[in-house]
């Protein structure tokens, strides 16, 4: 599993903040948005099936969509009111929330039929409760305030009017009645209290009959709502819902977009370069130039992934995922400083974890700049060996990003970035004729972030030094490389 | 007496210098006051008010009485303290170590305890939302030494009050009284400062030099024959030392903050300000209209009356009244 900084890093924390669900039972669950695993296909598909749903709503009936909304955003949490009344008395201000939740299911339940217009969204139902709102508010006045009600109390309701005669005697009262009637009152008020909390009391009894259908209303209520703000997400960040198998042998996208790494790029004034990628069980190798997109590649591809089997849409213009049982992304982000192995000690331990438990799932596995952190040598023997391990365990994805060489002939697939390899040479040298700061800035012109498939046998290029000149390092340092 | 002067303003700050000054006593003028002409009214406080006895001090004091019809807001765990019948009108989500906010209504006449919020803009919050169920008038009661309150965002009006509880001498009572008399009613500046944006803007001659240093706000100052100083946010006695040290201001400098809850400086600092040529203004006005005065002291040393009226009222404004709530029959 991805950890916070890894969800962070990716976009997938920045994509979640997005979605917006108007109650908090929705924003519970956008909270901790769940993982489906294999086991949980049909769930997954429900809830993509209501996210398509409401899209549509969203976009046909916009008011009523809105209309929802509104009524949701005032909900408040009376779960734990609710789970009381099975225990305990609640008080006035707990039955105040709880009135106001009843009547809030009163209108709810009629501006979602009239959202829906006679369609049904898998697993949600919204009814009111009418019986329920008899009991707090018996005198059917449906107002937003509470007050313990006399109606069924003769007693509460002869204090009540008694207690009222006095304080308009009071008002009134010469020195000496004074102290007397403020003495009744007292008691009054006392005597009032008590046949309260009587009234209070058989309240919280007839309503703890219905605690456990309210409580599950309002989970249903909160994946309503998550689904709405999910389907907002997607019209509003261009996003699609992905096809989903329970298994199979490909993972693909088509023009695939991260949003978290392109609204950075725009405020740079930069486009993101959209990725289209497919991945067979196995090993997948990408190579490529520095500063090329190997780990934006990665980044994007995770992202996509998670977002997916999250229940979330993805951002492509085409996208096939099957369930997985984990995403696991070995990078830079990792933590290794905690636990005092080197970098290089700290990625093989956490490579040891993945691949342990890599062998009872099926994983997507993303290894970006595997084993960069020793010798050329070796290194290109750690990643080769992490080809074909994959290669030999293919109910797993693996997707490595390497400039290592011979690397990428044991992969079933290879992808190469395009860094420099489509610009125009002789403009390109030209460029880089200029001298130390003026060359800043020719890296963005010339270098293409796209991806594409090549032969295996193709080795990285060669483009550090290219790089290192458009990058504008010093001149008197660039003129002792020799190579 | 009091009623008279509060009738224009709709909000209603009470500020205490100290615990025992008589807010309660005012407030329960005002509030029989306000029922005497059938207002509706609405209550909230900045902390804590309205115990039986004093939680700090534990002396006797008196209770808020209301009236059936009134709105208040309070901790939903003091509701019960109160001995009103009431009604639930809305439960906000503010919360404070005593629960939640909540608004209520008076069904009966009877005593309440107000815990509202501490913060400004919550204050707020509240002022308006009783005003929006129907309250004709709002009172603030103002814990100890909580100034902020008398932030013109929160209320339209405010009424200081000072006893004898403050200091067993009656003349350093005046004198701080009359100091916070004063600051809350500071000029109101006749310069824009609308387009300011740093939170330090030096003028000269209509020119203007902003900057986020108060540093280099202060030597700006010192080189230019500047006429005007404006200070976002609070001013303290570091700053003032260090406008001081700065040299003699070339003219009549005028040094402009947001309101006056944001000077927090000594009267001594003030004065050699003042002494130096400068004078403080105000953005936002605060309109304090009264002083009342208290000569009973909750720990014994009792002031004379007379000689506490005037030696408050000499050093007060003359646009402020000053009402000794024993006499004056509404308070």
């Amino acid at each position: 599993m991805l950890n916070t900084k890894q969800l962070n890093s990716i976009g997938f924390t920045y994509i979640i903040g997005m979605a917006e669900p108007c109650s908090p039972y929705g924003a519970e669950l956008a909270r901790r948005p769940r993982f489906y695993l294999p086991s949980d296909y049909d769930e997954l598909q429900a809830e993509f099936s209501r996210i398509t749903a409401l899209i549509r709503m969203l976009g046909e009936r916009t008011d009523k969509f809105e209309r929802v909304e509104r009524i949701l955003m005032q909900f408040k949490d009376v779960r734990r009111s609710i789970e009381r009344t099975k225990l305990f008395t609640l008080s006035d201000v707990e039955l105040f929330e709880f009135k106001r939740f009843l009547l809030l299911m009163e209108r709810l339940a009629p501006a979602y039929a009239d959202l829906m217009n006679g369609e049904k969204l898998a697993g949600i139902s919204i009814k009111s409760f009418t019986a329920a709102l008899d009991i707090i508010d018996p005198d059917g006045m449906r107002s937003m305030t509470f007050r313990v009600s006399d109606r069924f109390s003769d007693e509460l309701a002869s204090i009540r009017s008694e207690h009222r005669r006095l304080d308009i005697a009071l008002r009134t009262a010469s020195a000496e009645d004074k102290e007397r009637i403020s003495i009744e009152i007292t008691t009054l008020a006392a005597r009032e209290e008590n046949e309260e909390a009587i009234v209070r009391t058989q309240m919280t009894k007839g309503l703890s009959k219905y605690a456990d259908e309210i409580l599950m209303s309002v989970a249903i209520i909160g994946k309503l709502d998550f689904a709405m703000a999910k389907s907002r997400l997607c019209v509003r960040q261009n996003g699609i819902i992905p096809n989903v198998l329970p298994y199979g042998d490909s993972i693909g996208f088509s023009e695939m977009r991260n949003p978290f790494i392109e609204a950075a790029l725009r405020e740079k004034g930069k486009a993101f370069t959209p990725i289209t990628i497919d991945l067979r069980p196995g090993s997948t190798v990408i190579t490529g130039a520095n500063m090329g997109g190997k780990s934006v590649t990665a980044k994007t591809l995770a992202l996509n992934v998670m977002l997916g089997l999250s229940g979330f849409p993805v951002f492509a213009s085409d996208a096939s995922l099957v369930c997985l049982g984990d995403v696991e992304l070995l990078s830079e982000d990792r933590e290794d400083a905690m636990s005092g192995l080197s970098s290089f000690g700290g990625e093989m331990v956490s490579f040891n974890e993945m691949i342990t438990k890599s062998r009872s799932y099926n994983y997507l596995v993303l290894l970006d700049e595997f084993a960069r952190g020793t010798n050329p040598h070796e290194g290109a023997a750690l990643v080769r060996a992490a080809v074909k391990y994959f290669n030999d365990h293919d109910n797993n994805f693996a997707l490595i990003t390497t400039h290592f060489d011979d690397v990428a002939k044991y992969a079933n697939k290879h992808y190469q970035v395009m860094g420099l390899k489509t610009a125009d040479t002789e403009m390109l040298r030209h460029a880089l004729a200029a001298n130390g700061a003026e060359r800043t800035g020719v890296l963005e012109s010339f270098m293409n972030y796209g991806i594409f498939e090549v032969p295996k046998a193709v080795n990285p290029p060669r483009d550090a030094i290219t790089i290192c000149m458009a990058l504008g390092i010093d001149d008197e340092f660039m003129k002792l490389i020799e190579i | 007496m009091l009623y008279d002067l509060i009738e224009p303003y709709n909000s209603i700050s009470i500020i205490g210098m100290c615990k025992n000054a008589g807010k309660t006593t005012v407030l329960n003028g005002l509030i029989g006051a306000s029922n005497g002409r059938n207002e509706l009214i609405g209550l909230t406080s900045i902390g804590r008010d309205g115990e039986r006895s004093d939680l700090v001090t534990n002396t006797k004091k008196p209770e808020i009485h209301v009236r059936e019809g009134t709105l208040f807001a309070t901790a939903e765990q003091v509701i019960s303290l109160g001995s009103v019948s009431r009604e639930i009108l809305d439960v906000t989500d503010m919360s404070t170590p005593m629960g939640n906010i909540v608004l209520l209504r008076a069904m009966s006449d009877g005593f309440i305890q107000l815990a509202g919020p501490s913060m400004t803009v919550q204050l707020r919050e509240i002022r308006n939302e009783l005003l929006e169920f129907g309250a004709e008038r709002v009172f603030l009661d103002g814990a100890l030494s909580r100034k902020s309150l008398a932030m013109p965002s929160v209320s339209s009006a405010a009424i200081l009050c000072s006893g004898a509880s403050y200091s067993p001498d009656v003349e350093r009572t005046a004198a701080d009284t009359a100091y916070c008399a004063r600051l809350m009613s500071l000029e109101k500046t006749k310069l824009d400062f609308t387009n300011a944006e740093s939170k330090f803007l030096v003028m000269e001659a209509g020119q203007t030099v902003e900057t986020a240093e108060f540093c280099n706000a202060v030597d700006e100052l010192r080189r230019r024959k500047a006429d005007a100083l404006f200070m976002r946010g609070g001013v303290t006695d570091a700053m003032v030392r260090m406008l001081l040290s700065a040299g003699k201001f070339h003219g009549a400098v005028e040094l402009v903050v947001e309101d006056s809850s944001r000077l927090l400086i000594s009267k001594q600092n003030f004065d050699k300000l003042m002494l130096a040529g400068a004078h403080f203004s105000v953005i936002t006005q605060t309109r304090l209209i009264a002083v009342t005065i208290n000569p009973f002291s909750a720990y014994g040393k009792h002031y004379d009356k007379n000689c506490f009226y005037d030696a408050v009222r000499r050093q007060i404004p003359d646009a402020v009244e000053v009402i000794d709530i024993l006499e004056d029959s509404e308070c």
